[in-house]
């Protein structure tokens, strides 16, 4: 067992926390669960258990701090300048050699399923991925749950067990929702959006005009190249007359998304073309961090274009 | 592995033509390994497909499966099954699989999805490099395991011809001479005595120009 007392030196951080509350409407896990223990305040204060003793170190508490999509967002909205990733990292790595191993939401590979392409290994710029002893494995500590590898896998085998509405199939629900017959006689469109970028933006200003929200629908990535390229298919085909990435520019993604789902778009818009899909539908846009004017620019102007195309397909066909 | 892309789009819709029910057939070997014919391919293929039938007013019926390999036929009972209740199959394997497939099922037309290109190896991240032409009488015990018949452009098996460039071959500038790098690494092998030895005139009856080739094992049968 491992000895949470090595927390210690983070006592004094902790002690910092005047549960202002900032960091809450920062997190995109607390924004998609509303629970207290989901938000930084709440794991800080479980941090606070598991240091004082009062709370025993078990998988529950493990799995809380493995929730996480490492965008740094609380630490840079916390008023009191507490070091929160550096202090979740030190107890994931306690509560790892105590043994509780928890993926959170990190990706892991289903060994069963896995073609051993190591296309996954191959990508990750956190080198979170490995081949070891016949099968590939995450090292929970350096995966930082952008989601990068979902797209590369050819076999559907790399999952994220907690998704909180970013996985594939959580998108591809929310999509299909968004276009369901008669549920929003306006939809037209679906932007999909980096979190790291532009969620605290976009919740900060009230960008969205109600006209526009009815004509599409902000989804929240995490990491842009998260989105898998049957995702932007799925989407045409549930009825969108468009798709918008939006990602974080090149230079600023952390974890080669950018790049990455680029040259996705790219490579789609080749076949699409070929079918009689206008480029113009799949657009990709890059807005830099904390700029929802931007945002609101590109997605205007990519609306502009796709009111301008029309359906792409006939509604009944969709 | 064998290595293989999409054929584009139009050129499969071509193939298509008036075909409604369309089984698209994926493969869990090589193709699924260089993400050209797998289970995530045959789900973007089934959804280009789906999208352009719709867009023409005519949809498409298809069916999707992906089996462990195409080139067994232990594996196909299930694909050809469902080949039956299809006006054809798509098959995303590479040529070797669409030929067993359409072998087992008569009366029934299999087109290829993608191109088979070379049997490669990955030389980066998204890259593959042909390096065996399965010229069926391996020479790379006396080359420093390098493929003179696969990657010198003229497969020549003594010395370089006249188009080396500083490395380069002349065909283009970015394929390396093959010789080059034979002498390089015999060099640095401390083998470079090997190079000296004169290499006879191909036994070429061993690749394909001995007609398709065939191998028997009776051990395995």
């Amino acid at each position: 067992m491992s000895d949470m007392s090595k927390l210690e030196k983070w006592k004094g951080a902790l002690n910092k926390c005047i549960r202002c509350g900032y960091c809450y409407e920062h997190c995109p896990i607390y924004k998609s669960t509303r629970w207290e223990i989901d938000s930084p305040r709440g794991k800080l204060i479980l941090l606070y258990g598991l240091l004082s003793g009062e709370i025993e170190p078990s998988e529950y508490v493990a799995g809380k701090l493995m929730e996480c999509f490492h965008c740094g967002r609380c630490q840079k909205a916390c008023s009191s300048g507490v070091p929160i990733q550096d202090v979740y990292q030190d107890a994931r790595e306690l509560l790892i050699e105590a043994g509780f191993e928890v993926p959170g939401t990190t990706s892991q590979t289903d060994a069963d399923v896995c073609a051993l392409c190591l296309n996954c290994v191959r990508m990750c710029k956190h080198e979170a991925r490995s081949f070891v002893d016949g099968r590939i494995v995450t090292d929970l500590l350096k995966c930082q749950s952008c989601g990068s590898c979902l797209d590369v896998c050819p076999k559907q085998g790399v999952t994220i067990g907690r998704g909180f509405g970013t996985n594939p199939d959580e998108l591809e629900r929310e999509v299909a929702a968004f276009f369901a017959d008669g549920r929003n006689p306006e939809a037209k469109a679906i932007v999909f959006s980096c979190g790291w970028s532009n969620y605290p933006g976009m919740q900060t200003a009230n960008y969205e005009p109600d006209a526009a929200t009815a004509e599409y629908k902000v989804l929240v990535t995490v990491c842009s190249g998260r989105i898998r390229s049957e995702t932007i298919l799925s989407t045409l085909d549930a009825g969108a007359w468009g798709v918008l990435v939006v990602s974080c520019p090149e230079e600023d993604c952390e974890h080669g998304g950018s790049p990455r789902v680029k040259a996705r778009v790219e490579a789609l818009l080749k076949p699409l073309a070929a079918i009689g899909v206008d480029p113009g539908r799949v657009q990709v846009a890059e807005v830099a961090q904390g700029n929802p004017k931007k945002f609101l620019e590109v997605t205007q102007a990519f609306m502009k274009d796709v009111r301008a195309l029309g359906p792409l397909l006939a509604r009944s066909e969709a | 592995m064998i290595v293989g892309d999409w054929k584009p789009i139009e050129t499969i819709l071509d193939y298509l033509g008036e075909r409604e029910r369309i089984l698209i057939a994926g493969c869990n070997g090589c193709v699924t390994v260089c993400n050209a014919g797998g289970q995530k391919e045959v789900d973007m293929l089934a959804r280009i497909l789906d999208l352009a039938g719709k867009k023409r007013g005519r949809p498409f019926h298809i069916t999707k499966i992906t089996v462990e390999r195409q080139c067994d036929p232990e594996f196909l009972p299930e694909l050809l099954a469902l080949a039956a209740e299809h006006d054809a199959v798509l098959s995303m394997a590479c040529g070797a699989g669409v030929q067993l497939v359409a072998e087992h099922a008569p009366g029934r037309e299999v087109f290829p999805a993608i191109d088979t290109n070379f049997i490669g190896a990955v030389e980066r991240k998204g890259e593959w490099g042909e390096r065996c032409q399965a010229c069926g009488d391996c020479k790379l015990f006396v080359t420093g395991g390098i493929c003179p018949v696969t990657r010198c452009s003229k497969s020549l098996m003594n010395g370089p011809c006249g188009g080396s460039r500083d490395g380069k071959c002349e065909v283009d500038p970015e394929i390396p001479c093959a010789w080059n790098l034979i002498v390089d690494r015999l060099e640095a092998l401390g083998r470079l005595d090997q190079y000296d030895i004169i290499q006879p005139p191909a036994d070429w009856s061993k690749s394909r120009d001995g007609g398709p080739r065939k191998l028997i094992r009776k051990d395995l049968q």
